[in-house]
């Protein structure tokens, strides 16, 4: 009897909740376009909006809880603003593109601001929804599951006109990803232990500007594109690449700070080959690299596949252990206007004092090529033979390997640069 | 430490090349600063320096008149042709034309290759990807070897005995077969092939829309070259590759979405494996469960949606290469735009076609590699090899720790990634579609070779590199530049390919002319006839260095002429060619063949031939004429 009325009680409870969430949704699917609604301080399930313009609060206490399927908050209509949320425990199948927040294709000029997301899928997913803001959201990846099987923090699908930022998003597999993506911002994130911190594809025109990337596997992988700006993004202790640039053109980076980038690792194992490139530029061309700081990385630049006509200037190169490695077999000029890069391990001098090094800076002498070669001769890097080579290849330049010339390098670090030169 | 004196004496040593910067950067110079600066003790010394890197060479180099370790054979890409390389010499012993014309043979001229390529056939082009060698309990038995073409929809077989294309099927209803493997156990009695493309069925231009739209899984048999039986799918097909059982195939799809557009391809997180249940097929086809399409008779039976034929396991994301491991074991399919290959245990198919466990299931590994994972390939020493397409480099990586890793254990699996020049699609090791893979050598055939050769111009070559994987470290020692775009390449021991040395008279290869000759009466070992029938004039001659059987004939203008010529001579190398001036007509007959080709005697007058293949001392007097009267 006891038995039959705890049955009877929990149905109740289940049944009352069921009214009043499918009463939420009832409220939702009412409201006139344009309204305001804030969702009850309580447990919610899943919820859809399909009414233009509403904005769609929740107080402190709210949660929407996904129930481990499907989405957790489904966007439908355009101009809709979803703001302070709880989102949780939303699916976990990733072919099926389960997200915490989905934003479909006819909902353009959606606003997606201050939520708190954290679930197994990807966390907010754009599909090609055009003009869509997400900003000032945390988003939580599960750091139980495989990252390979865990989704994106913010998925760009065929998006335009999207503005990312501000978020904070952690332990998801990548970051952002962006692919097939045009004329987007995305700036002022703040990345860390994930995959990638920005996955960016076959995306033109687009703007990230002020990101911060930490203990990534990669901190920004950009690749196919043209016309990108790219400002001011930090990459801390990434592994792998801080920057890596493939088929790039067109673009230009600029204050940027990578510094750190370590060996690519698998259980705490490095791999031969996997040097840790603060930034790796292949097969791009036509590109602006400019005031950025590449420090404390494996390799501080990795420049290869006839990437050529880059403007590289006013950059600095400190204390990588080993600043270019340049594969090609064509000399390239790094600098412009008479100003080049600073190089922390520039032995030259500078007799009038005009801040720039009287003799060219080349990272690339043949000493360095001996070295690739025959990591052996590390042994030898002081020593009276590789000096007289050195000193050989000044005075017979006939026998100089094509490689990376500066012939402007600055003698300190481009005043932009001095806070974090040190 | 050496003097600048001493210098200068190189410089006057190498005299005309002057200082030679490899000269000047190369081991000796290293080896020289190593002795000079007197720690020859402590490191290595001068003398074992030199000899390490001689070693080194010595694996590479096959000097003057040494025969290679390992034949070659690699694809021609849109060249149309099938080349043969030696091993790891990385020379080109001879080209093998397929769906190219080749004006050197003949290839696309004579009758004997329009038997094969079709005498109605009107392509002088084809895109060959992917080279195999057919097998027996999974090792290479060098019977044949067959070769897909994407711009024609066909395959090709070539008899490895006499090196030459002896079969071309076009597949029906499909279009562009792209990945193609052969069924390796208990023997290559299918070959497999993939149709990349969806397209409306049935596709005349009522209707061109996805939704009816779907592509096929084919299968030939290996001896008939007919179409055994074809899969409807979901979804596009990409590469395959086959078990050691006999019972399962499996294709990858990167367009799971069937969309036309490329975003539209790329939104799915997860496309799939499709694995083929080749018994169910088969028992499908025998028990008459199959359609038919339009005019051709070829069962088709359907494996979409939820089929007994078929499951489709979902695989990050629009994967491209699937290689089976050669233990027999694993598909391995790479994730391309996925950082990640996914290793499914091919023991647990069973299960998943019996519907005990989940699709995802029978993956037991996804390790995380690099950017743009494309294609794998094994040393059977249980490590594989993973191309990086965007990394530019190559993944050598441990199965079984990867399988470790994946099930939480703290274990590295990666054990080395090498730069490649420049973006490599397929890789190659030596015997790695077999059981017998040996771990020798791998080619990694990359598409871009920017400025690794000497320009030659705005089209470049490809850069196909040899490298050393018989230690615990990959070595790179060769770029082999390559015309076209090679795709792949396959590589057999030199005892695994058992080749003639002239033709038996008895070879099918000619058996049309030979037919055509019984019916005219004609021995074509020693006649020396011309057959007129009507308008139709047969010339038939022997040919034995340096002369032809006959040096003159006549015919009216206006008449069809086939010349047949049968090459007499016994020596190995001898041989002969058969050229009409002004006809397009040229063709090779070696020792032992009998070559034909039809012309329309259109131009009176004197027409000389000669034999265009060089034969012997009195070459250059190989020659005759063809009299033609005025109409």
């Amino acid at each position: 009897m006891h038995h039959i009325l705890r049955v009877v009680a929990a149905l109740t409870v289940a049944l009352l909740s069921l009214t009043a969430q499918a009463d939420i949704q009832q409220k939702l699917d009412d409201l006139e376009p344009g309204a305001s609604f804030e969702l009850p301080p309580e447990n919610l399930s899943s919820l859809a909006i399909r009414v233009s313009g509403v904005t769609v609060a929740c107080s402190p206490e709210t949660l929407i809880d996904g129930g481990g399927t499907g989405n957790a908050v489904k966007i439908e209509a355009e101009g809709v603003t979803l703001a302070g949320c709880r989102i949780r425990n939303w699916g976990t199948d990733l072919n099926e593109l389960n997200a915490g927040v989905f934003i479909s294709r006819e909902a353009s000029n959606t606003t997606v601001e201050n939520n708190d997301l954290q679930g197994t899928a990807f966390g907010i997913w754009l599909d090609a929804a055009p003009d869509v803001t997400v900003r000032g959201n945390i988003i939580r990846g599960d750091a139980t599951v495989r990252p390979n099987d865990r989704g994106n923090g913010i998925h760009l699908f065929n998006t335009t006109e999207a503005l990312i930022e501000g978020n904070d998003i952690r332990q998801t597999r990548d970051a952002i990803y962006i692919e097939t993506a045009n004329g987007n911002k995305i700036r002022n994130n703040t990345m860390s232990d994930l995959r990638y911190g920005i996955h960016y594809m076959y995306s033109m025109d687009n703007l990230l500007e002020g990101n911060v990337t930490r203990g990534t596997r990669t901190g920004y992988a950009l690749m196919q594109s043209k016309r990108l700006t790219v400002l001011n993004n930090r990459s801390e202790n990434d592994e792998n690449y801080g920057i890596l640039m493939n088929f790039i053109t067109q673009s230009v980076l600029r204050g940027n700070v990578v510094s750190g980038v370590s060996q690519g690792q698998t259980a705490g194992v490095s791999v031969s080959g996997a040097e840790g490139k603060a930034v790796f530029i292949y097969n791009s061309l036509y590109n602006t690299f400019e005031n950025n700081l590449f420090r404390d990385s494996g390799v501080g630049i990795h420049l290869t596949a006839g990437s050529e006509d880059n403007e590289v200037f006013r950059n600095a190169f400190i204390n990588n252990q080993r600043q270019v490695k340049y594969v090609a077999l064509r000399t390239q000029e790094w600098s412009k206007d008479g100003e080049g890069n600073f190089w922390s391990d520039y032995l030259g001098w500078d007799r009038n004092q005009d801040g720039v090094g009287d003799v060219p800076y080349e990272p690339n002498d043949n000493v360095d090529r001996l070295l690739w070669t025959y990591p052996e001769a590390k042994i030898l890097m002081f020593s009276p033979a590789v000096d007289t080579l050195r000193w050989v290849q000044e005075a017979f330049p006939v026998v100089k390997a094509a490689g990376v010339t500066d012939s402007h390098p600055l003698m300190s670090p481009p005043k932009m640069l001095q806070p974090e030169s040190r | 430490m050496k003097k600048t004196d001493e210098f200068k004496k190189d410089v006057a040593e190498n005299g005309e090349s002057g200082l030679s910067r490899r000269r000047f950067l190369g081991a000796t110079a290293l080896a020289g600063a190593v002795g000079a600066a007197g720690l020859g003790g402590a490191v290595m010394t001068r003398e074992s320096f030199a000899a390490a890197a001689k070693e080194a060479q010595n694996k590479i180099h096959v000097g003057p008149g040494e025969l290679d370790e390992y034949y070659g054979f690699w694809s021609g890409g849109h060249q149309g042709e099938v080349r043969v390389l030696g091993i790891p010499s990385m020379r080109e012993l001879m080209r093998i034309p397929v769906f190219n014309v080749d004006s050197a043979t003949g290839w696309g001229i004579t009758n004997e290759s329009k038997d094969v390529l079709g005498h109605d056939n009107k392509f002088l082009n084809g895109d060959c990807h992917h080279p195999h060698v057919s097998m027996t309990d999974g090792r290479y038995d060098g019977k044949y070897l067959f070769i897909n073409d994407k711009a024609n929809t066909r395959v090709a077989r070539i008899r490895l005995d006499i090196m030459k294309c002896d079969k071309i099927t076009h597949i029906p209803n499909v279009q562009a077969i792209h990945g193609l493997r052969l069924q390796k156990v208990p023997h290559t009695k299918y070959v497999f092939c993939n149709a990349e493309y969806m397209i409306p069925h049935p596709n005349d231009g009522s209707d061109f829309s996805m939704e009816n739209s779907y592509t096929m899984f084919n299968a030939l048999d290996a001896e008939t070259m007919e179409v055994a039986w074809q899969v409807i799918v979901d979804g596009n097909l990409d590469n395959t590759d086959a078990d050691y059982t006999g019972k399962y195939a499996a294709s990858t799809c990167y367009n799971s979405e069937k969309a036309t557009d490329l975003a539209g391809t790329m939104r799915n997180d997860r496309d799939w494996v499709v694995v083929f249940n080749i018994e169910r097929i088969e028992e499908a086809v025998k028990n008459g469960d199959f359609k038919t399409l339009g005019d051709s008779k070829v069962p088709v039976v359907d494996g979409r949606g939820k089929s007994r034929l078929t499951r489709y396991i979902p695989v990050p994301k629009n994967p491209h290469g699937v290689n089976t491991s050669p233990d027999g074991k694993y598909f391995i399919a790479a994730g391309k735009l996925s950082p990640t290959c996914t290793v499914i245990a091919i023991d647990k198919l069973d299960d998943v076609f019996d519907d005990k466990i989940g699709l995802r299931d029978v993956v037991v590994a996804e390790p995380e590699l690099g950017l743009g994972p494309l294609h794998t390939t094994y040393d059977g020493r249980g490590n594989a090899y993973t191309t990086l397409f965007i990394d530019s480099q190559v993944a050598k990586w441990n199965i079984a720790d990867a399988i470790k890793h994946y099930n939480g254990e703290k274990v590295n699996y990666l054990r080395q990634k090498l730069d490649v020049h420049y973006q490599p699609g397929h890789n190659h090791a030596s015997l790695t579609e077999s059981r017998d893979a040996d771990g020798k050598w791998l080619v990694v055939l990359s598409k871009f070779s920017k400025d690794r050769f000497l320009p030659v111009g705005p089209l470049h070559a490809e850069n196909d590199q040899l490298i050393d994987i018989s230690g615990e470290e990959m070595k790179l020692v060769h770029d082999g530049p390559a015309f076209a775009e090679p795709h792949d390449c396959i590589m057999v021991r030199r005892d695994q390919i058992k080749t003639k040395k002239v033709y038996t008279r008895d070879d099918p290869y000619f058996a049309s002319a030979r037919a055509q000759a019984e019916k005219d009466g004609i021995t074509l070992e020693s006649d020396n006839k011309v057959i007129r029938d009507g308008n139709k004039v047969r010339v038939y001659m022997t040919s034995v260095a340096p002369m032809f059987g006959l040096t003159e004939f006549k015919v009216k203008q206006g008449d069809e002429v086939t010349v047949y010529v049968t090459n007499q001579d016994t020596i190995e190398d001898v041989t002969h060619g058969f050229s009409m001036v002004n006809h397009g007509v040229s063709m090779e007959i070696s020792p032992q063949q009998t070559s034909s080709v039809t012309f329309i005697a259109d131009k009176p007058g004197v027409n000389w031939y000669y034999c265009n293949w060089f034969c012997h001392a009195l070459h250059m007097e190989m020659t005759g004429r063809m009299l033609v009267e005025k109409a």
